[in-house]
């Protein structure tokens, strides 16, 4: 507080006086712990500062808040586009994640659907194969018993003949044993024919 | 060597005095009549100036075209210019901040020029003299009044020195006036800090560096008292050496962020 004030009073009084700089010959500034207030440093302080801010302003600030401004707005356009492209690009993504669901949904209904469909033409086939074998069952089963009445009828006819055939021929010859059997042989031969 | 002695190597002077004897008289000129005395501070301004321009100009121009800059220096110089533009300037101020960012950026390099010269031998600080801050500290103080008063209206700014109270009636009548002698005040006092500031800071940091040099001259009577002096002495001197190159960026930053501030609240009282 002590040092503070001591400064205070040493520079209000120096801003008073407003003296010049006056140096002893070759000194660097002895005499004094704080010198006073030196106008001519002052005003050449504030002639360089406003020298140095015009110029700077005018060939050095500017064109630098410019170029900011425009590298600024060039990263913003960046950025925006980036994100603009990164919206469209995800919402291509989530068409194409719907489209691509879609197909699957599709490509599973035509599946189920062809499986159905092969199913049921398969069960069709099945049926009228079924049917056909049962109908060409029941037709060489109808030919069977339709040959066994033809051959039991003509077996009945050739009996017949036979025996008839057979009494003609015993009522013409004496029957020995040995014709008797030699008959009975060749009407057994002639029955196989 | 007594401390006013001491303090002379820290304050202004006539002449330069470098390591190993060199020595340069600065003459005296005269203007319109008047005679000037050039003076140590007055070149080491007008080389920091004249460095200002070499190394800004030539960055505008890379600038200029909107691309990034190439190059250690020139980054390192955009690196301050936009920490002054987004980090002091845009908070601080707020709307219409860029309007003061080229003022800033004078005042924080030519600060930060001032202050650095002081670390080279040879040199000194010209912001260790409250000549040079008295003049920074008016800039700033005009700046804010005229920020304010542009934007408020010369009226207005003044009479918004005074917050805003919510008091029975009549006793406003008594307070207000109290209160703006007060605030006025505190508005000089708060710019005359700025530059009390900034000069002390400087100031005394070269003056312990100076002090912590000068033992080394006092020691010398014999050779063991010298070595015993000398090397603790130079290893403080390094040491305070490189505190002041800190304190040298710190102080600049803290005048311009303050005025930043100063600038705000002259704009946006409430």
């Amino acid at each position: 507080m002590k040092k503070f004030s001591f400064t205070f009073s040493a520079a209000v009084l120096s801003v008073m006086s407003m003296t010049s700089c006056v140096f002893a010959e070759g000194s660097h500034g002895e005499g004094g712990m704080l010198p006073p207030f030196c106008s001519d440093l002052a005003l050449w302080t504030t002639i360089i500062f406003f020298i140095v801010l015009l110029v700077l302003w005018k060939f050095a600030w500017g064109p630098i808040m410019e170029g900011l401004d425009k590298r600024e707005q060039y990263v913003q356009d960046q950025r925006s586009d980036a994100e603009k492209a990164n919206a469209e690009a995800r919402a291509l993504l989530e068409e194409y994640k719907a489209q691509l669901a879609n197909a699957k949904a599709e490509v599973q209904q035509m599946r189920a659907d062809a499986q159905a469909a092969a199913e049921k033409a398969s069960q069709v086939l099945m049926k009228k194969a079924m049917s056909d074998i049962e109908a060409e069952k029941k037709a060489a089963t109808h030919e069977i018993a339709s040959a066994k009445v033809q051959a039991q009828k003509e077996l009945a006819a050739k009996s017949a003949e036979l025996a008839v055939e057979l009494a003609g021929t015993i009522l013409q010859q004496k029957l020995d044993p040995k014709s008797h059997q030699q008959i009975i042989n060749n009407a057994v031969a002639n029955f196989g024919k | 060597m007594d401390t006013a002695s001491i303090a002379g190597h820290v304050n202004d002077g006539n002449s330069f005095h470098f390591p190993f004897h060199c020595h340069f008289d600065l003459p005296m000129i005269e203007i319109f009549g008047y005679q000037v005395q050039i003076t140590k501070f007055m070149v080491i301004e007008a080389l920091v100036a004249i460095l200002m321009i070499l190394f800004f100009v030539p960055l505008a121009s890379k600038i200029k075209k909107g691309e990034p800059v190439r190059g250690r220096f020139s980054n390192l110089l955009e690196v301050f210019l936009l920490f002054i533009r987004d980090q002091i300037a845009r908070p601080c101020i707020g709307h219409g901040a860029d309007r003061f960012v080229p003022l800033l950026w004078t005042i924080f390099f030519f600060i930060l020029g001032l202050n650095l010269f002081g670390m080279i031998p040879g040199f000194g600080s010209p912001t260790a003299s409250y000549s040079v801050t008295a003049v920074l500290a008016v800039i700033a103080f005009l700046t804010v009044v005229l920020a304010g008063s542009v934007k408020l209206g010369p009226v207005k700014f003044w009479l918004s020195q005074v917050p805003h109270m919510d008091v029975p009636f009549g006793l406003g009548y008594i307070l207000k006036p109290l209160l703006f002698v007060i605030e006025v005040f505190g508005l000089f006092v708060k710019h005359f800090v700025l530059c009390i500031r900034l000069f002390a800071n400087l100031f005394a940091g070269h003056l312990v560096l100076a002090v912590f040099t000068s033992f080394i001259t006092a020691a010398a009577t014999g050779w063991l008292l010298w070595t015993a002096v000398t090397i603790p002495s130079a290893a403080l001197c390094i040491a305070i050496s490189l505190l002041e190159i800190f304190v040298a960026f710190l102080q600049a930053y803290i005048f311009t962020f303050l005025m930043s501030l100063f600038i705000g609240m002259a704009r946006h009282p409430h």
